[in-house]
């Protein structure tokens, strides 16, 4: 665990895009502020459930394995192009 | 690493350190490499192999692949130096293998970026990119 120290009124950024502000710290509670852009929750949820529609239960089953050969052939095609 | 050859898929664990969008609690996956199935690949959950994800290297899909790796990431994959695909990174896009009726369509908009040396991997958002997240393979 990452552990840092931070005045009121400062803040810190987690990754690229989300910025973590300390607005105000009285009687022993902390109040914050979270700025980030409301695509990066949207998108996540997006991949997310692209992720697990893509994730395969049986790989051996009879439609993967009729969808794996047909994509190998488009992929193919793909390669001599 | 032979010269002027792109990095190929090798079987390995590989490790996702923040987990995979959808599949936060599993951070361990096999790259299961089989010569019938070509350019696919598999990545199965090491503790669940009931979850398995088709893969394909980003290039066989888009030649030119443009990849944006944030600093943050270069630091959590362990990269030295620039990362550019094929060379240091491997970079693989998960496909949607379809329902029979609807092609298969592949994951631009977020591949999953491999450090070969580390076995160690995220799936990378391309915010900035205009990449299709169902681009029809």
């Amino acid at each position: 665990m990452l552990v840092f120290r931070r005045q009121q009124g400062e803040s810190f950024l987690v990754g690229d895009n989300v910025e973590v502000r300390i607005l105000e710290i009285s009687q022993g509670q902390v109040k914050i502020g979270v700025v980030a852009p409301r695509e990066v929750a949207i998108f996540r949820s997006e991949i997310a459930n692209l992720n697990r529609q893509a994730a395969l239960s049986d790989r051996q089953s009879p439609a993967v394995r009729g969808a794996i050969a047909a994509l190998q052939k488009s992929l193919g095609r793909r390669g001599e192009k | 690493m032979p010269e002027n050859q792109p990095l190929a898929p090798t079987p390995g664990i590989v490790s996702f350190p923040e987990g995979l969008p959808g599949f936060e609690n599993h951070t361990q996956f096999v790259l299961l490499v089989d010569d019938e199935l070509g350019p696919l690949f598999f990545l199965a959950s090491l503790g669940e192999p009931r979850i398995t994800l088709p893969v394909v290297p980003i290039q066989q899909l888009q030649r030119d692949y443009s990849l944006e790796v944030p600093e943050p990431d270069c630091r959590l994959l362990g990269l030295n130096g620039e990362p550019e695909v094929g060379r240091n990174i491997l970079c693989v896009a998960v496909v949607n293998l379809g329902d029979g009726t609807r092609a298969a369509t592949a994951n631009l908009f977020a591949p999953i970026v491999v450090n070969p040396e580390n076995w160690t991997a995220k799936q990378i958002i391309q915010f900035n990119s205009m990449y299709s997240t169902a681009f029809e393979v």
